[in-house]
Formats: C-alpha cells, structure tokens, sequence
C-alpha cells in the first residue's frame, strides 16, 4: 500500500470521483477492440503540435431571489450570468475576443415576469428572464444556468469547429452539436466512470505523456450521456509525469469522439491530441485544477469571469435595483 | 456589459476628444498616446494618474502629456503633466514562468503598457482627477509651454534642451525672476566630480545670461565672478571652443536655445602672483591676458584679512578666535599710525608678509618681563601660552601657502594688481594655490563684494553680481562656523536683496550648511552617487528621480525650480568656448596678443606649491 495525492486542489472537489463499487459491467457493451485487438499502448507518430482551439464557459449565480406567488406559494428565481469564449493556439495563444458572449438570466419557475434592464449610470445590466420548468428548487435554477451556458458552449463550439484546418476542444462530454465540423473532440476533466474495465485500466498508470490508449467505442445509449445515439469513440491519455507524491491515475485525462467518423479520422484525432495535451496541461502549484485544466483554458476563464463584471459590484446593482423596486411597490 | 460614457464632446486643438468616440478617430490624432486608466491599483487623481499607452504608440519617462477631462456641467478641466514612469507587463498573468508559455503560444496573453503622469498643472484650478477612458495626448509646442508654466514666465532664460533628437527636442525654460533677486535668487548644483559636470553647467548658465541678453537692462552692467579651482577650464572662456566647427550639429542647439555659438564676449583673467620680485600672473598654459593679483599689507591690516587665514571650520569655537579679533585690532591701529602709502608696526616698516608673521609673533610674547605691548592681553584676558602657541602654528602655516598673496605696498604697481570687474566675467584662477591659500582668496573676495553691495544698498534696478563657487561643502561645511561661512551664509540669505546671487556647487549636498542649498531657488542635480541621492537633501526629486540621477550621462542634468512641481532633465550643448587649450578653435590663439609666446606653458605639470 503506497499513499499518493491526486492533484486537485479539494475545493474543486477531485478529478476522480468514481465508485470504487462501480460494477464494471455495469456499462457495457464497450467495444476495446476497434482499434486494436490487444490493449497496449499506443505511440503515434510524432509531429508538431496542431492548431487548436478550445472552447470553454464561466457561470455564476449573482444572487437568489424568492417572489410570493400569485396564490401565495413561494417561487424560486435566480439571477445568474454566463460567459462563453474560444481560445486559440497555433504558434501565438491568443483570446478570441469577438467570440466572447456574455448573458444574463433571470431564472424562475413563474409566470410572465419580464425582462429586468438595470441601468448604473451609462451602464446597462439586463437579466433576460426566463422561466425553467421544473424549477421547484435552487439547485435546480442553478442547473438550468449551467444547461444554458453548455447549450452555448456547444452552440460555439459548432460554429467554429466548420473550421477544420483546427482542432476544436469542446470541455465536458461531447454533447449533441448542430452540424459540427469532422475534427471536434471532447476532453473529459474529471472522471466519474472508466467504462473500461479493471484490467484494462491497469495500462493507464504505466502510460507516458506522448502516449495514449487504443480507442474504445461506447454503444449509443451508454452512461450518463443518454443523448449519443449514434455512440462514441473514447481513449485515455496521461497529461504529464507527476512525480512520486502524485498518483498516476491522477494526471489521465479522457477524451471522445462522435462514433459517426470512419475509425482513420478517429485514429488521427486521438494521435493529434496525443501530442497535443502533455504540451498545454498544466502544472500542480500553479491551477487549482492541474493537469486537467489546460492553460489556455486557465487563462480563458479568467478573462470570461473578468467579463461577467465585477462579482460585488453586479450584486450591489441587484441589490440596489430590487430594494428600489420593492420598496416602490410594498409602499406606495 | 459594455461601458458608453456620454460625457459630452469636447475639442481639443481641433480634435474632438469625445471618450464615447471611436478609437479608430485616434489612430488619426499624431498626438494622441491612451486613456486615463481607472483600476483599483492605478486610479485616477487629480495631483496624478497612469495611462494606458494604446497598442502602436508609445511614452517615455519626461514626455509632456494633456488630457482634457469635462466636469458634470460640460466645462473642460485641462490637466498637464509629466511622465516619470512606464510599465510593460503580460496582462493577466501572475507566475513568473508564464512568460515562457506566453512565448511558446500556450498561455494567452498581451503585453500592455501604462504610464504613470505626475500632473504639473490644472486648468482651471478645479482639483478633480481625469476621468477613466478621457484620452491622452502628447504636449507639444503651445500645450508644452502650458504644462512646464513656460507661458507664465516673462522674463526667462533657458535651462537647456529636454531630452530627444535634436530636431524634436524643445528648450526647457526657468523663470529669471527667481534667479535674480525679484522673487528668488541662487542655485545649488550637486552631483560626482568629473561627470556630474557642475562647473561646465554654471558656466553655461552664466552664458546663457550673459551672452543670450536674458538679463535686458541689466546685462550690461551686471556680472559674474567665477573661480577656476580644478585645471584651466576656465582660462580660455574668451576663446572660441574647435567644436563649432568640428561638431555640425552644435550650432543648432545653441539656435534651438535662441543663443548666440560664441566664446564669451568680455572676460578678464586674475591669477595670483608668483614668488619673486615679479608681480607676474602665476597660470598654467595661458599668461596673457591674465593679471597676476595680489593684496598689500596696509589692505590686509586695514581690512582685517587675518581672520581669513583661520579659516578651519572650528576656528571659531576655540580662543583662538578671539585672539585672532584681538591682533587684528591692533593691527588697524598700528595702519592708523602708519604713513598712507606703507604699512609699519611700532614705526618700523614691514615690508613682507614673514615680517608681518614676525612682528605678531613679538607682540604676542607673554613675558612679564617684557618692554612690549602685548597684543595677547594682560591679566584675566590674557590669552594662554597654548592658545597663542596655537595661534602661531597656524599662521606660519598659513603664511608659508599664502604669505606671497601678501605684499609690500612697493611691490610692482598695487593699484593694478588688484581683481577688478570691470569685464562682464571675471575669472579668479586659483588652481595653483593650496587649498588654505584658495579659502583665503575666495573668503577675501566675497567679504569684498558684499561690503561693496551693502554700500550700493538694495534697489531692483542693480545690477546683480552672480558668484561661482564650486566645492562649497569646503567653505561652508554642514557642521562648524568659520568666516567663509559666514560670509557665504550671508549671501544665501541676504544676498538676493543685495543683488548678490549664488551658484554653489558641491558633490555632495548633504555635506554643505543646510540653510545655503535651502536658500537656493534652483536645485540642480547631475550624476549623484547612489548613496547620496538617498540622502534626505534629494527628496524634491521624488523617488523615479533619486534613482535617475545614478544614471545621468555628462551634459543631461535634472532642474527643479520654484513654479514646476516636477524636475525636469536637460541636456545643455557642449560648450561653445573652449574649455582647455587644445580646444582652442585654430587661429584664435594666434590671433590673441602674444599668443604664440607661451612662455610659462612648462611650468604646466607643477603641481600647486605646498
């Protein structure tokens, strides 16, 4: 028994959060074979990095509200605000600054409630209202504001990846886009199920950065992504050599692909990013979330956090704006 | 969530500088540099404020900037300012080893740049800080003048060239009011021997006065008395300097400062007399045109020299002092009794300056036995025997380094031996002499023109006497009195009313009586050893400044006088005399009477007598 760290800071929770109980089983059919018969590790070619591009989002909940319904029974809002954005490495990193969206909800579970415009001097704040079906709860106003900002994420990520002399990084598990472009790849932070089973898995450790496992194909209908109809190829690569303190299985990171793609184009993508992520991973001591929080992404969230405003200054305004309104209405 | 700010539009020059305007109207604007930032750690203020420099432009340290800010009611503010520093950095990124993702194209990230402007000057004075986004222009010409309060000046003169390429570069101006006695007077120059240039910087000034005319009425009349101390720098300041036409741009900086390029039009030359019967001037490569100078013993004892040959910084604090009161009193007794053309004592005439040394030395022999009046006092005044012994080392000391300053009222012609000022500069040079025999001629000097000032009394319309003193922490020393002192500390205080100004130098201003550099309108700093500039007699020139002026090269000096709250750096042209011999413009010498004799040039590598 040999006790090592994983790497992420525990307020971002871990990058692992499978369930040691998790019957393997449980999720097949995976086919190990697609690519090739004996589960071994894969050395592409080596090259130069390709031209990417990765698309990420921010949200933040600015303030939870509680209104008294029209028969007295309490409805739940939320004001929140997501960010959107792309960032691009070929040669020269740079923000893709006219890419950037910022929107603002007002999310609720009532009735015509309309849009709030707040202006500050020449400032104008507007929380778009928008009224989410099942939003009986907070926590599930919070889920709708993180379902928006995917939603806009994939919407992105779509219209850039027509651009396919680019990789194109999506966070997250490939989600449905709308006629995407051929070379658009999931990379999956944090783990919650290997699909793999545990003999296979014992590759991963022994893996190293540059290097990846064979593709696997889950079946259309598997896991937690229930929308993936057609399937999903899938492979695991190690981000970077974290030392003795570290445990390996801490610095895998997984990605996916549509499984609609011939398996040559597969192959290439999965080489590309083979090469591609050791190089743009990040380092422990540096990002709460490394490896798995890539630098450019680190550095995008940055700038779309700085575009969602000032995180006590938004609040003031609400503060401000709701107080007037209230104040307006309870005493006039 | 985008910022539109509707403040209303505003023009400037002709440009409109609306902050709702699109940038692209600025990439138009030669001028224009970048906005006003408003962060948290760079916030806008009215006494000062950073600038965003916008990508394609730049700002160095001492460009001159304006922003027009508008106040609620729509009035425009105009601030004025200077920029004393500029920062790159890669926005947003924290680690230090970010740079090299940056480079690899790993790490996004832009490299920004903001200036930070001390403001100069508010138009009108409503105090109220630059708006965040109010756009940033370069000052030039008109709006310059403006910012440096050029245009409230009347009567100026030109300090130098701010710093830049020749053609761009623009005079720097100090108002002459607080140089002459009418609001202020004096300046205090400090900076490293050799390349603080100090001596060459006052000489210039007194150039720029003199033959730029910038004194008007007055120039005619008014003069300047310097002392060559170190080498012949001064010796040939009537000559024109090769580089006028060797160097082609030179003549363009003096046409930039609006001066003539010339040698200085009327200067007369004073060295002391060498040992030996010949009242001839003691110099180095230059003899003619040089007066050789000397005071005789009636005038020493008359005036009450003596007590410039104590001139140690704690001559005062002992009994010496008052024994050096007491012979010098019996001393303008025994001129009384003497006839008016010689100098005797008991009626016998002395006629050297060891005769003089002898004759003290006897009156001041203490034997009760003695015939002799004593000059050391009887009884309770008396001084004592350690006192007087004391007394006389330091004379015969004294009288060994100096005695030959001394002479015979029948030596050669008095009457033209003497330090006239008659031409517009005089030089003194002092080179040669040791450095009790220097004290004891600047003393002399200055105790003679201001006596001659307190004659004339305090009018505006005097013609003021400008004085030169390099090394000032020699004669007037922070810790200590000493009649040099005293007299320059009268001059500090007094003499703007007496028409008397002083240009001190020294290398290190905390070394020299505070009150003198305090008294000085215009201080002055060339190249400052680090450990100086942190000392607290820098802190006018603020913190960029202290550490700047580690760095100035020859020729740059960094100026702050009474109206402009920032020091300003100057460059000022190599001279247009010569400043040595071998600078001397061919034909000039030649053309000088008795040019080609150079007879007492061999003496040229003696070192001064000891």
């Amino acid at each position: 028994m040999v006790v090592r760290l994983l790497p992420w800071q525990p307020e971002y929770g871990s990058g692992l959060t499978f369930d040691t109980e998790d019957e393997p089983d449980a999720f097949a059919p995976i086919d190990l074979t697609v690519e090739h018969q004996i589960w071994a590790p894969v050395t592409p070619e080596p090259g130069f990095p390709t031209p990417v591009q990765i698309v990420d989002g921010v949200r933040r909940a600015d303030a939870h509200a509680l209104d008294d319904g029209p028969d007295g029974t309490p409805v739940f809002g939320l004001f929140g605000s997501f960010a959107v954005g792309a960032v691009r490495c070929d040669g020269v990193a740079r923000i893709l600054e006219d890419r950037i969206r910022v929107e603002r909800r007002y999310l609720h579970a009532g009735e015509s409630i309309p849009d709030r415009a707040i202006s500050s001097g020449a400032t104008v704040v507007k929380f778009t209202s928008q009224r989410v079906s099942k939003g009986t709860n907070s926590q599930s106003l919070v889920a709708a504001l993180n379902r928006d900002m995917l939603d806009a994420e994939a919407h992105l990520a779509a219209e850039l990846s027509r651009d396919e002399s680019v990789l194109t990084l999506v966070d997250g598990p490939l989600r449905s886009l709308r006629s995407p472009g051929r070379r658009v790849v999931g990379y999956i932070k944090r783990i919650q199920q290997w699909y793999v089973g545990p003999a296979e898995r014992e590759l991963l450790p022994t893996l190293e950065p540059g290097e990846r496992t064979p593709l696997f194909l889950i079946s259309p209908g598997t896991g937690i992504e229930q929308q993936h109809n057609d399937g999903r190829y899938s492979w695991f690569l190690p981000l970077r050599r974290l030392g003795v303190t570290y445990h390996p299985l801490g610095g895998v990171m997984r990605l996916e692909t549509s499984g609609t793609l011939p398996i040559a184009e597969v192959i290439a993508l999965a080489d590309e990013t083979a090469r591609l992520l050791p190089g743009l991973s990040s380092m422990p001591g540096k990002d709460p979330r490394a490896p798995h929080n890539l630098v450019p992404v680190g550095a995008l969230e940055t700038v779309l956090t700085h575009r969602l405003g000032d995180r006590r200054w938004v609040q003031r305004l609400l503060t401000a704006h709701v107080g007037r309104e209230a104040r307006h209405t309870m005493y006039a | 969530m985008t910022t539109t700010n509707q403040s209303p539009s505003i023009s400037a020059n002709g440009h409109t500088l609306a902050a709702n305007q699109p940038t692209s109207t600025f990439e138009q604007d030669e001028e224009f540099r970048g906005f006003v930032l408003g962060t948290e750690q760079e916030s806008s203020s009215p006494l000062a404020f950073s600038v965003f420099v916008a990508p394609g432009r730049y700002l160095q340290l001492d460009d001159v900037v304006h922003v027009r800010t508008a106040l609620p009611d729509g009035r425009a503010i105009d601030l004025y300012g200077v920029v004393d520093e500029v920062n790159a950095r890669h926005e947003g990124v924290q680690l230090t080893s970010d740079v090299a993702l940056v480079r690899e194209g790993i790490l996004p990230a832009e490299p920004v740049v903001s200036a930070h402007v001390t403001v100069t000057r508010v138009e009108p004075e409503v105090y109220v800080p630059p708006m965040p986004g109010d756009a940033v222009r370069l000052a030039a010409g008109e709006a310059r003048g403006r910012a440096l309060f050029f245009d409230a000046m009347e009567r100026r003169f030109p300090f130098g060239l701010a710093r830049g390429d020749l053609v761009n570069a623009e005079p720097v101006y100090g108002n002459l009011d607080f140089l002459d006695g009418r609001k202020g007077a004096h300046v205090n120059i400090s900076g490293i021997s050799g390349v603080a240039t100090k001596t060459s910087y006052a000489t210039y000034l007194l150039y720029a006065l003199f033959e730029g005319q910038r004194l008007g009425d007055l120039t005619a009349n008014a003069r300047a008395l310097i002392f060559n101390v170190k080498g012949e720098d001064l010796l040939f300041l009537d000559h024109p300097n090769r580089k006028l036409d060797d160097v082609p741009t030179l003549r363009e900086e003096y046409a930039k400062l609006d001066l003539p390029a010339r040698p200085f039009g009327s200067v007369g030359f004073f060295a002391p007399v060498r040992r030996g019967e010949q009242p001839l001037p003691d110099t180095g490569s230059r003899s003619e045109g040089v007066t050789g100078f000397f005071w005789t013993l009636r005038e020493f004892c008359e005036q009450g020299y003596l007590r410039f040959m104590f001139v140690d910084a704690d001559t005062e604090q002992t009994q010496i002092a008052a024994l050096v009161d007491t012979v010098t009193t019996h001393l303008q007794m025994e001129v009384r009794k003497s006839a008016s053309d010689k100098m005797s004592i008991d009626g016998v005439d002395v006629t050297s300056f060891d005769e003089l040394v002898d004759a003290i030395e006897t009156h001041l022999d203490i034997d009760p036995e003695s015939t002799m009046p004593s000059w050391a006092g009887r009884g309770y005044g008396q001084a004592s025997l350690g006192t007087i012994r004391a007394f006389m080392r330091r004379l015969q000391a004294a009288a060994r380094h100096l005695g030959h300053l001394v002479r015979s009222n029948q030596f050669g012609d008095p009457a033209t031996h003497r330090i006239e000022r008659n031409k517009q500069i005089t030089v003194v040079d002092l080179h040669r002499l040791h450095d009790r025999a220097q004290r004891f001629v600047v003393g002399v000097l200055l105790h003679e023109l201001l006596e001659e000032r307190e004659g004339i009394g305090a009018s505006e319309n005097v013609p003021p006497v400008f004085v030169v003193v390099d090394e000032l922490n020699k004669y007037a020393p922070r810790e200590g009195t000493s009649p040099i002192k005293d007299t320059l500390l009268d001059i500090a205080e007094r003499g703007r009313s007496l028409g008397v100004i002083l240009i001190g130098a020294q290398q290190t201003a905390s070394e020299v009586e505070q009150r003198i550099v305090a008294n000085a309108s215009f201080r002055i700093v060339g190249r400052l050893d680090t450990a100086e500039a942190q000392r607290a007699e820098y802190r006018f020139l603020g913190t960029t400044w202290r550490q700047r002026a580690t760095l100035l090269t020859p020729g740059s000096m960094v100026v702050q006088q009474p109206e402009i709250p920032v020091p300003l750096l100057v460059r000022f042209p190599h001279p247009s005399w010569a400043t040595r011999k071998s600078e001397v413009a061919a034909g000039s010498l030649a053309a000088a009477p008795g040019g080609s004799r150079d007879i007492i040039a061999r003496f040229d590598d003696t070192p001064p007598l000891d």
